[in-house]
């Protein structure tokens, strides 16, 4: 069975710890009621789709925003992903859950926006006030982290978001890249290696 | 890394217990173990330690919000609905039988047609069937009606060229502004039929 998203997997230890807004709602009841809109969005119900909509943009939103590294791209890779849900609606498992099947979507429409466009504009500080209550070295490091993230490919940058900014499990980030958990590390590891290296050159 | 007595660790770099730094990398940021012979050496702990401060940044960078723009929401319920239902589809009639464009298709026109008038970057589009209402970001300083014409006066000499019409309205919503000094980037492929 599938582990839910935000717990479990690999490995079983304590990954990163969870991030200021949850990456999806929690599972029990809002999974089941995830589920239940898109078996219904399946049957032509689109007000169902909608409340998905609504309910996951936050999501879809964030993880497009980091992969991509624009707002405006980012913007344009909702809809994409949004779009390629509804019309992928029938390649949905009922048994699968919905968190996962968004995820992969949404990094799907953020890799082929990347993959079809000019080298990254690094992102842009998004929330002047929340770093600067943080103060000017913090400010400096998040910068760095946000330059730093743009410079490694957008494979590398994609699992680092879903691992360190999402705070998924390998086991879900498997399942969302198609690939395998040794994979995933590996790549993980990878990613890691590089960021920090990219890191050191900003110090 | 550098530490506080001023030596600098590298991935690369073998710790005196013959541990390579990169190795203690994955087990640093998951908080899991690092092995039995890390967990009990004090090179491996220390070189732990500072990996994991060096890494803080990067959950600092994670735990930063990203409030999803204004009217987000609302574009893309537009675009499902509107591919939802080919009703609302542009109907060009001409010699030897109908033509039919699918909203999403009127707004891709619409929206690349528009792509490099100045001033303006068309952020996304929309047609219900009757008229096409475009989200775009504007210039700071630029005279936004000025720049609002130029769009639709660009919009309709390519509806021209490609469908023999110069298509429906369209209706122009600044959601935004820009600066010129911004990068100018394209940010505009948001097609909602």
């Amino acid at each position: 069975m599938r582990m839910p998203l935000g717990t479990g997997g690999t490995p079983p230890a304590a990954g990163p710890p969870p991030r200021a807004a949850p990456a999806m709602p929690d599972p029990g009841p809002a999974a089941d009621s995830d589920r239940r809109l898109v078996l219904a969005a399946r049957r032509g119900d689109v007000g169902a789709f909608e409340r998905l909509v609504r309910r996951h943009t936050p999501m879809v939103y964030r993880v497009a925003l980091r992969i991509v590294q624009n707002g405006a791209d980012a913007e344009d890779c909702v809809q994409d992903a949004w779009l390629s849900a509804w019309r992928g609606l029938s390649r949905y498992r009922a048994d699968g859950a919905a968190s996962t099947w968004l995820y992969r979507v949404t990094t799907n429409a953020a890799l082929m926006q990347v993959r079809g466009r000019r080298p990254l504009v690094p992102l842009s500080p998004v929330h002047d006030i929340a770093t600067a209550e943080a103060g000017i070295d913090a400010v400096a490091e998040v910068d760095a982290v946000r330059r730093a993230l743009a410079q490694i490919t957008v494979e590398q940058r994609t699992v680092i978001v879903l691992r360190e900014y999402e705070g998924l499990s390998y086991d879900e980030i498997a399942q969302i890249l198609d690939l395998s958990v040794p994979a995933v590390r590996s790549r993980l590891h990878r990613a890691r290696a590089e960021l920090a290296r990219s890191l050191e050159e900003w110090r | 890394m550098t530490a506080d007595d001023g030596t600098v660790l590298r991935l690369t770099d073998r710790l005196p217990c013959g541990t390579v730094v990169a190795d203690l990398l994955d087990p640093a940021i998951d908080k899991t173990p690092a092995g039995r012979h890390s967990d009990g050496c004090r090179h491996c702990q220390g070189a732990l330690t500072r990996l994991r401060g060096r890494w803080e940044p990067v959950a600092a960078a994670a735990r930063e919000p990203a409030p999803v723009p204004p009217g987000l929401v609302a574009r893309v319920s537009r675009a499902i609905r509107a591919d939802h239902g080919s009703a609302h589809a542009l109907r060009v009639t001409g010699p030897g039988g109908g033509l039919f464009l699918a909203p999403r298709v009127v707004a891709d026109l619409v929206r690349r047609a528009a792509a490099g008038v100045a001033d303006m970057r068309a952020i996304g589009a929309h047609y219900d069937g009757d008229r096409v209402r475009m989200d775009v970001h504007a210039r700071l300083g630029a005279p936004i009606p000025a720049a609002a014409a130029r769009v639709r006066r660009q919009v309709r000499s390519a509806l021209l060229v490609h469908l023999g019409t110069e298509g429906p309205p369209v209706d122009i919503a600044v959601t935004a502004l820009f600066v010129a000094a911004e990068p100018p980037d394209a940010g505009v492929r948001a097609v909602t039929g």
